[in-house]
């Protein structure tokens, strides 16, 4: 027997534009929510070896190295986004590296819907459904941040000057999706 | 009325014509018309009806400050019910409609008819009448008679968009202050935001006949938007700045306007460092009698009209003063070829402006009154307390001006009286807040300019000098006439929109409404639409004389949010439809549509019942709930609530929220239990699995899993910051589908689980981890329905897949999808509680019958020390019990009748929480009740949908009472 597998949006949902924006989902992120129980310390070096990427340590960071990168979200969890295969190996390693769970480290590859918006009017959109400072001085390339958008939590992580990734919980994706196509056009323009 | 359109002069358009209609009738204006100026233009007078007296009335003013001119309008996008006119830019094919007045506001029934009670609908006259028998006998006809326009039924179409940003510097007010304001900051490099409600930056310098820097006002103003817009400043036009914040946060909304009227609007939430506040000033009326009749307008008001739109708000224009602008009327009126009288109620005015008004042709009368104006549908004359009359058909009021101070007073700045102005000014702003201009009282425009470039340079030390103003005449000095001597109070109106009239505020002092805020709320005075832009001072003054105080004393009523009447729209932002609460989806949400699904929101998105199963609802419930009892059933648990708790203190913590002992838990071993907040009420219920040592799973229920990880953070950081314990809330992670029923254990297994099943290997209330169906799996082996039951989770990618495997795997068996309402029910079969249905806000766990769990619990937890407190053990509390019927069906939410009773009315001792007719038990419930632990086999009395049942008290077990099914 075998199950198949079915991204957040379904097999039927295919890039589309929104205005000059590019909306695609990104099937193929892997993703561990790591946690853990006090400040770490001496032990966040082990952490970052063992999850070969490193920890950010500061709030908006990310950290890349090959296909991981790691996103802060708060000063004891982070989000390592991985190929999708690696998920399992991540959770294993981390589970030997801290056999008292010190470090928890949860499959996360199914908790989210990853989307890219690539283009210039995909500042614009994003200002219409969050008070998250989108501009390049509240959040610089590379940097990614929990906020709310459209009323619901995201992590949006801007990966170039138009180019962005927002991550929302997977069961609000389809709502996001309709909520980024119903949005008005006029962008640029204040 | 006799307005018309002049021959030359305005920002209008004269090239182009626009046709709208009024009432049904053609009419024509220009491009840069208001409809307010486009119907003073046609010769408009009455366009609506007064709320309570049905009086003619026309425009008034020339923008939101009108009490008056409130039309339904239809454009090419849309229609709104009441808007004023002055707000209504024109466009062709534009349609307006008067809303008061039947069958129409020149010819109005209703008008008579109030003449004659008018005496008595004297301030508060609802609460002394309109009481017997019943007021609602009475509140639709009152509703229609007050005329608030009507709905149209579609829904609203207009555009919306939604910004946030921040900026270093809000100016508010794109006039003079506003404008010196931003000259200064250039090459400050803040990055400044403008924003004005008007369609052009200038403010009064589009009106009024003035220099600055030696050119003309509004070139001036043209030259400096450029400069600040080349700097990279952003200007918001036909924008209103509605409320100010904690933070300096503010909420604005621009109109997005084309050639076929608003297309939608842009609401901003905008947070700024700083803020200039030039808002300017409304002007005032003055109170006398029949002050009211169409074609009475606001002195600065027939300037615009004159000024702007070049439109004449009649041919011969009297000009009732108080204070010096009034002559600047006059002469704008002269320029414009009307003639002109002014009548000041001063004796020594200013010299200058009476010399300048006669030297141009003007008539003045000073140390006068007007004592009554005549003309029901349109001005014809004014009779003066000297005794003269005279002949005109458009009078302007000049009493003063009303500094626009509403956003400082949002922020808590108090408005206090300012004497020289005879108007409150916030003297004390937020930090972080300039004032500038009309706003600080300021009058004359040299004033205001030196205020807004202060306001600049207060913010960033600028180069820039402050620009110098050319007017021939100031707005000059003011002396304060808050009501007129002669006439009766009782046709002096204060508050034009809502009818207060002089004689009201009297009335009101005289009851002992002395307080300004009861002087609102008793006669209504500043509580419409227009929010008292031009009564409220009037209102407090002739209190402050009626009650011998100054008027400072008096005070000013509370100003709040929004600054002007804004759509619903707007405000509810995109929680509107679908955004008003985001919809959640399950993992195989296709695959339950596919089959017929009857979904509803429980949160999620979840099936009630499926079209599969049965042609309605009670015969697909039915066939679900035999299909669990008898075969199998598979049920979509993916909402179920998943927060990981790990760590070395794991146990510890998770045991302080439980109120079972869960430092007994095995690893591989599941327990249900309740949560309490620190009252001892349970908010919560679900099973713990024990993982490992130190890792757990708690499974609270789907309406609370971000609450409850929520929670757990909350304690460990604010309350235990030393405990070694991470959570992670990973609900979305993972699918879950339930099997229930005899055959449950049949379609595990043909899932391809690699571990064993069997029955004694994998017991009642345990776990296990490995794969299904080759993906990874969590197995939980608990009851919801109290049958045989797995809850099988896996990542949520395979979520639809395991949902179809399943029902493959048990189609020779008689597997049914199960709904929401069959698995309730089934669970009530059962006894087991619905957290939110069997538990209201003040059950504990001793009342749900866990007194022995509570008690057996040595450890702290949430909640212990209140469930020790007498109130919460005492006896005679509401517990949980079954409830079967003796006579008559026991319906949810059913009153039980204390004892003794058998009617209502009656005193109750519980009610029905949970109820429903099984085709396994018959009729069935749950209820609280009073003792209920020490009433068993007791026959009690329910009332509930106008019927008295018999039931008798049992245990809420129904089904399995030896749980046998449950261990198979």
């Amino acid at each position: 027997m075998k199950l198949e597998a079915l991204s957040p949006l379904g097999a039927q949902f295919a890039p589309r534009q929104i205005g000059d924006v590019t909306l695609a989902e990104m099937r193929d992120n892997g993703a561990v929510l790591v946690t853990a129980t006090g400040p770490l310390s001496g032990d966040l070096t082990r952490l970052s070896k063992t999850l070969a990427v490193d920890l950010p340590r500061v709030h908006g960071a990310t950290a890349t190295d090959q296909d991981r990168r790691a996103i802060w979200l708060t000063p004891r969890s982070w989000i390592v986004t991985c190929a999708h295969g690696d998920e399992k190996l991540l959770v294993d390693n981390v589970a030997l590296a801290f056999p008292d769970h010190t470090v928890l480290a949860s499959p996360y590859s199914d908790a989210l819907c990853w989307l890219s918006l690539d283009g210039g009017g995909a500042e614009d959109l994003l200002r219409q459904g969050s008070f998250l400072s989108f501009s390049t001085s509240g959040l610089p390339v590379g940097h990614a941040k929990r906020t709310l958008v459209a009323g619901i939590p995201a992590v949006v992580q801007r990966r170039g000057e138009t180019a962005w990734t927002i991550a929302v919980e997977r069961s609000r994706a389809h709502f996001f999706v309709d909520w980024l196509n119903s949005l008005t056009h006029s962008f640029g323009d204040t | 009325m006799s307005g018309f359109r002049l021959n030359k002069g305005g920002r209008i358009d004269r090239t182009r014509t626009l046709s709208f209609t009024f009432n049904g009738t053609r009419m024509q204006g220009h491009p840069g018309d208001t409809l307010a100026s486009a119907l003073v233009a046609n010769g408009v007078g009455t366009l609506a009806r007064s709320f309570k007296y049905h009086r003619p009335r026309g425009i008034y003013a020339a923008g939101v400050e009108d009490p008056n001119a409130m039309l339904a309008i239809r454009d090419g996008h849309g229609v709104e019910p009441g808007l004023r006119a002055g707000q209504v830019a024109l466009v062709d094919g534009l349609e307006a409609r008067s809303i008061t007045g039947w069958p129409s506001a020149r010819f109005d029934v209703l008008a008579a008819g109030t003449k004659l009670v008018a005496p008595f609908m004297t301030a508060g006259f609802y609460y002394k009448t309109l009481k017997w028998p019943n007021w609602s006998w009475y509140e639709e006809a009152v509703r229609k008679a007050a005329g608030f326009g009507a709905l149209d039924g579609d829904a609203d179409s207009r555009q919306r968009e939604y910004r946030h940003d921040t900026c270093d510097v809000l100016v508010i007010g794109a006039g003079p202050a506003g404008l010196a304001a931003v000259r200064a900051l250039q090459g400050s490099g803040h990055r400044v935001v403008l924003a004005d409600h008007a369609p052009a930056a200038g403010g009064a310098l589009r009106w009024e006949e003035t220099k600055v820097d030696g050119a003309q006002g509004m070139s001036w103003a043209a030259d400096t938007v450029a400069a600040f817009q080349a700097e990279g400043g952003q200007l918001l036009l036909n924008t209103f700045v509605t409320g100010a914040y904690e933070g300096n946060f503010f909420t604005l909304v621009e109109s997005r306007t084309d050639n076929k009227g608003l297309v939608g609007e842009r609401i901003w939430k905008l947070r700024a460092d700083q803020v200039v506040l030039a808002t300017g000033a409304v002007d005032r009326p003055l109170v006398f009698q029949n002050n009211d009749r169409p074609g009475t307008f606001l002195s600065a008001a027939a300037r615009q009209f004159m000024g702007e739109y070049g439109v004449a708000p009649g041919q011969s224009l009297g000009i009732f003063a108080n204070n010096d602008s009034g002559y600047l009327t006059a002469l704008a009126a002269r320029r414009a070829g009307l003639e002109a009288t002014v009548i000041d109620s001063r004796t020594h005015p200013s010299e200058p402006h009476v010399e300048a008004a006669r030297a141009v042709g003007a008539t003045v009368v000073t140390g006068a009154e007007i004592a009554d104006v005549s003309g029901a549908r349109a001005v014809k004359a004014l009779r003066l307390s000297n005794g003269q009359t005279i002949a005109c058909d458009a009078l302007a009021m000049a009493g003063g001006a009303t500094p626009i101070i509403h956003l400082a007073a949002h922020r808590g700045a108090k408005p206090t009286y300012d004497a020289s102005a005879a108007a409150f000014t916030c003297a004390l702003l937020p930090a972080g807040w300039h004032g500038a201009g009309a706003a600080t009282g300021a009058r004359d425009l040299g004033a205001v300019l030196a205020q807004g470039h202060a306001a600049g340079q207060a913010i960033t030390a600028s180069k820039v000098t402050a620009p110098v103003a050319e007017v021939a005449l100031s707005m000059g000095d003011i002396e304060p006439m808050w009501q007129a001597r002669q006439g009766s109070p009782k046709k002096m109106f204060v508050d034009l929109q809502n009818d207060v009239k002089a004689s009201d505020v009297a009335l009101a002092a005289r009851e002992n409404y002395t307080s300004v805020e009861h002087l609102k709320r008793y006669t209504t005075l500043g509580m419409g639409t227009d929010q008292g832009r031009t009564s409220n001072i009037n209102g407090l003054a002739i209190l402050a004389a009626q009650t011998g105080r100054e008027v400072g004393t008096v005070g000013t009523t509370t100003f709040r949010p929004p600054y002007t009447a804004t759509r619903m729209g707007a405000i509810s932002h995109h929680r509107q439809q679908d955004g008003y609460m985001p919809r959640r989806l399950m993992p195989a949400h296709d695959d339950h549509a596919a089959h017929g699904a009857d979904f509803e929101d429980f949160g999620w998105q979840r099936p009630d019942w499926y079209a599969d199963n049965g042609t309605n609802r009670e015969a697909a419930i039915a066939v679900e709930m035999m299909a669990v009892r008898s075969a199998v059933g598979v049920f979509d648990a993916s909402p179920l609530g998943k927060v990981e708790v790990a760590g070395p203190d794991a146990r510890v913590f998770i045991n302080k929220f439980y109120v079972s002992n869960l430092m007994t838990l095995k690893p591989g071993r599941i327990r249900y239990s309740v949560m309490c907040h620190d009252d001892g009420i349970i908010f919560d219920d679900g099973v713990v699995a024990c993982i490992d040592d130190n890792l757990f799973l708690a499974g609270p229920t789907s309406g609370n899993a971000e609450v409850v990880a929520a929670w757990f953070e909350q304690w460990r950081q604010t309350e235990w910051p030393d405990t070694r314990v991470a959570i992670a809330p990973v609900t979305s992670n993972w699918a879950a589908v339930a099997l229930a029923g005899p055959d449950a254990r049949k379609v595990l297994e043909r899932l391809e689980p690699d571990f064993d099943v069997a029955g004694d290997a994998f017991a009642h209330m345990q776990y296990r981890e490995g794969t299904i169906a080759g993906v990874p799996a969590r197995v939980a082996r608990v009851s919801f329905t109290g049958e045989l039951q797995y809850e099988i989770a896996v990542p949520a990618r395979f979520g639809q897949a395991l949902m179809q495997a399943a029902m493959v795997a048990g189609a020779d068996l008689g597997a049914k999808r199960i709904g929401m309402e069959a698995w309730l029910r089934l669970r009530l079969e059962k006894g087991y509680l619905h957290l939110g249905a069997d538990t209201n806000g003040r059950t504990t766990p001793l009342d749900i019958g866990m007194g022995g769990v509570v008690a057996k619990k040595q450890a702290d937890f949430i909640g212990k020390r209140a469930l020790s407190l007498p109130y919460n053990a005492s006896k005679g509390r509401e517990e949980l019990v079954g409830l079967k019927p003796v006579a008559g069906a026991i319906r949810i939410g059913g009153r039980i009748l204390a004892k003794g009773h058998d009617t209502v009315p009656a005193p109750s001792i519980g009610n029905v929480t949970s109820a429903c007719d099984s085709p396994s038990a018959g009729n069935i419930a749950m209820a609280l009740v009073e003792g209920g632990s020490g009433r068993m086999g007791e026959t009690i009395k329910i009332y509930a949908e106008g019927q008295i049942s018999e039931a008798e008290i049992c245990s809420p077990v129904f089904v399995d009472p030896k749980n046998e099914r449950l261990h198979a």
